[in-house]
């Protein structure tokens, strides 16, 4: 059992090249190869009778040097900005996690203050009250006047 | 025979058509038909509502001083069946909440998972238990209502329940208003019934409750609260009612109802004393309602100022004998000395002349027999007589066989203090939302009872009254006072007149420009004469008054004719 010799790939295309040409390139159009007409009857396959004829190899070309140095050049820059739009990202997460905890930490804190704030006023209500004061009042030996005398000015109203 | 591979391919076909059509109509069936019921059950297995308490407003007086405010509190439960030691726990909690140990132990040991040990109680207190970790017990945040000056305008605020709705009062009047819109927080559940961490919350915020800004003033319902307590222990009294009104606007400063309560402990008090006795009770107003008698006279043309009439000692009206509190003699009388003595034959005479049906009218248009408008709970209309004959209305002219609340008493002096228009009273100015925004409640209402002229005279007869009636303790120096007493006789539950009697004294001041109405109502009074047991708390609470509220005085308004000087 003989097992095959790897042979390079061949670098010219082994398909025919597609003969469409595109639409808005200007230059002369190169001839589109014929191609057979569709057979119209069904004809029994032909036996071959010769050897195939070995196909040219054609020698490498410079060109696909430069598509190589092309590619690792893509790569670099492909990198460089998958590189930056991850940075990116991380950077504005981080911006917006930065964000969320200041805005955290800021309602937080409001919400302390309006505790506070409700606490104090609470406390305020509680301490104006009149009852309290009265009693404190009292406590200090404060008394309400007998008797309010009213003082009349002359010229503006008069009493009965 | 075998059947032909043809045919096996269309029976297989069919019967794959029916098969995968049997599956498409049940899926139609599913997502078409019962699609919503599906859906819901869906949901209801994947998602948990809780309610978010929006919180309460708070009731405010009319310079924006917090009467009523809401603070956080604590639930205090227990889960029995992880209590290891009900009598140690129950001994350990009960000198901090203030409970018998016994109760306490009872709840410990109840059957089921969940039963309170105390509600609403205060946040440090909560805390000091929480401190002690005791096995089973649990705490749950929630809202209380607190009046932080205590006892001030209880029954006109009213008070909440621990599940924070209005049970009376302000509180139930503008319940909805005041508690706003509870929110609601979705969250996801796990198969496990928990909540999925990376699932997002669906909440929607509640909205709070609007803040409610009263006509009262705290410092002069203060004042009058005091006062009338005073006033009520000097008299060896029941109980007593003020109010205080603006006659132009209908403002209340102060609303008072003796003996009154905590509304901080408004479940435990008596509910007899939530009532505001100035809204919801009735009573014979006696001889205050002499004004009424006077104003359709003079309104009606049917008495003249100047008009005299012999009053004899006592009258007989059908089978009843009217007499007048103290015996005289035949006496010569303008309507000027019948209202400043107090004759209750004088006015029964003045009544004659005006007919039953004008003294009807005219009592309905001063207010009474219907609601003054307040939209307070519980406030009653009062009793007008369902049919007149001679003795009704010889009676109802001196203020018998009618029922008003206080209210109504001070609309009808507010009605002549304000030159003849009646003004609906009021306790609510407005409310201020959440963005603090002030929208002032509608005006009040108002209606033309008597001419400006005749409140005139009335005020005249009004002053007379206190210069020289029975008005004379509401005097004040410096300040002409224009106002009525009343003394009635109390019916008892059998419909029959006792020997009990309510003391009254309505009036405003000053009287030349009036600027205050004051009704004051002391019940069963030692002294039973609204002369002697009412008229000086009125110009206590007047003098005051003219302090709190910087009232000017204005120039005298001239007596009406008079036939004799009173003593």
């Amino acid at each position: 059992m003989s097992v095959p010799a790897r042979t390079l790939p061949d670098p010219a295309p082994s398909r025919p090249t597609r003969t469409v040409p595109a639409p808005k390139k200007p230059g002369p159009k190169k001839p589109a190869p014929k191609k057979p007409a569709p057979a119209t009857t069904r004809t029994a396959p032909s036996v071959r009778t010769t050897p195939a004829r070995p196909r040219p190899v054609s020698p490498p070309q410079p060109r696909a040097r430069a598509r190589r140095g092309f590619h690792l050049a893509y790569w670099i820059f492909a990198a460089s900005v998958v590189s930056l739009i991850v940075v990116g990202i991380v950077a504005l997460n981080a911006m917006v996690v930065n964000t969320t905890y200041r805005m955290e930490s800021a309602q937080q804190e409001l919400d302390d203050l309006s505790s506070q704030q409700k606490s104090l006023s609470t406390e305020v209500a509680r301490l104006s009250s009149p009852s309290r004061i009265a009693d404190w009042a009292a406590t200090q030996k404060m008394v309400m006047p007998d008797d309010v005398v009213i003082l009349r000015v002359a010229g503006v109203g008069a009493g009965a | 025979m075998r059947r032909a591979p043809a045919s096996r391919l269309v029976v297989m076909l069919v019967a794959m058509v029916f098969a995968f059509g049997a599956v498409a109509v049940r899926l139609a069936f599913l997502q078409v038909g019962d699609q919503r019921s599906l859906t819901a059950m869906g949901m209801q297995q994947r998602e948990r509502t809780i309610d978010l308490p929006a919180e309460r407003g708070e009731i405010m007086d009319r310079n924006l001083v917090p009467l009523a405010i809401t603070v956080g509190a604590t639930d205090i439960y227990a889960n029995p069946a992880y209590v290891t030691d009900p009598i140690s726990e129950a001994e350990q909690l009960a000198p901090l909440l203030g409970l018998k140990a016994r109760d306490i132990e009872q709840a410990l040991r109840s059957d089921g998972t969940f039963v309170y040990i105390a509600r609403q109680v205060d946040n440090d207190v909560a805390h000091r238990v929480e401190t002690l970790s005791l096995p089973g017990l649990g705490f749950l945040p929630v809202p209380k209502r607190y009046y932080p000056a205590g006892a001030l305008a209880p029954q006109v605020l009213g008070g909440v329940g621990v599940d924070d709705t209005g049970l009376g009062g302000l509180e139930f009047e503008y319940d909805r208003a005041l508690a706003g819109t509870p929110g609601t927080q979705t969250t996801e559940l796990s198969a496990e019934g928990l909540p999925i961490s990376s699932a997002q919350d669906h909440i929607v915020e509640p909205v709070p409750g609007v803040n409610l800004v009263t006509t009262i003033d705290r410092q002069m319902q203060f004042q009058v609260q005091t006062a009338l307590k005073q006033t009520v222990e000097a008299n060896g009294a029941k109980g007593g009612t003020v109010v205080v009104m603006d006659p132009h606007t209908g403002d209340v400063y102060a609303m008072a109802s003796y003996p009154w309560f905590d509304p901080n402990h408004y479940g435990e008090a008596d509910p007899e004393l939530w009532r505001n006795r100035a809204l919801t009770d009735a009573f014979e107003p006696g001889s205050v309602n002499k004004i009424i008698t006077a104003a359709a006279a003079l309104e009606t043309g049917s008495v003249g100022l100047d008009q005299r009439f012999r009053v004899p000692a006592s009258m007989q009206v059908g089978p009843f004998t009217i007499h007048d509190s103290h015996v005289h003699p035949v006496e010569t009388m303008t309507i000027g000395d019948i209202i400043a003595e107090s004759s209750n034959i004088g006015a029964a005479m003045v009544a004659e002349q005006v007919g039953s049906t004008e003294l009807s009218n005219y009592m309905e248009r001063f207010g009474y027999g219907k609601t003054t408008g307040t939209g307070f709970p519980g406030e009653t209309a009062g009793e007008m007589p369902s049919a007149w004959d001679d003795v009704i209305r010889a009676t109802v002219s001196y203020g018998q066989g009618i029922a008003v609340t206080p209210m109504q008493m001070a609309g009808v002096y507010a009605t002549i203090a304000n030159g003849g228009t009646w003004v609906q009273p009021r306790l609510v100015r407005g409310t201020v939302g959440a963005d603090g925004t002030f929208r002032a409640a509608p005006a009040a209402k108002t209606r033309e009872v008597v001419t400006p002229e005749t409140a005139d005279l009335l005020t005249r007869m009004l002053a007379y009254v206190v210069q020289d009636g029975t008005g004379v303790e509401a005097a004040i120096p410096g300040y002409q006072v224009a106002g009525k007493t009343g003394t009635s006789r109390k019916l008892n539950q059998y419909g029959t007149y006792e020997d009990r009697y309510m003391a009254s004294f309505v009036g405003f001041l000053p009287a030349g420009r009036p600027s205050l109405v004051i009704a004051v109502s002391i019940d069963e009074p030692d002294t039973v004469y609204g002369g002697v047991a009412a008229a000086p708390l009125f110009q206590q609470i007047a003098r005051y008054a003219i302090q709190r509220l910087g009232i000017p005085s204005a120039p005298p308004v001239a007596l009406p004719p008079h036939a004799q000087k009173l003593p």
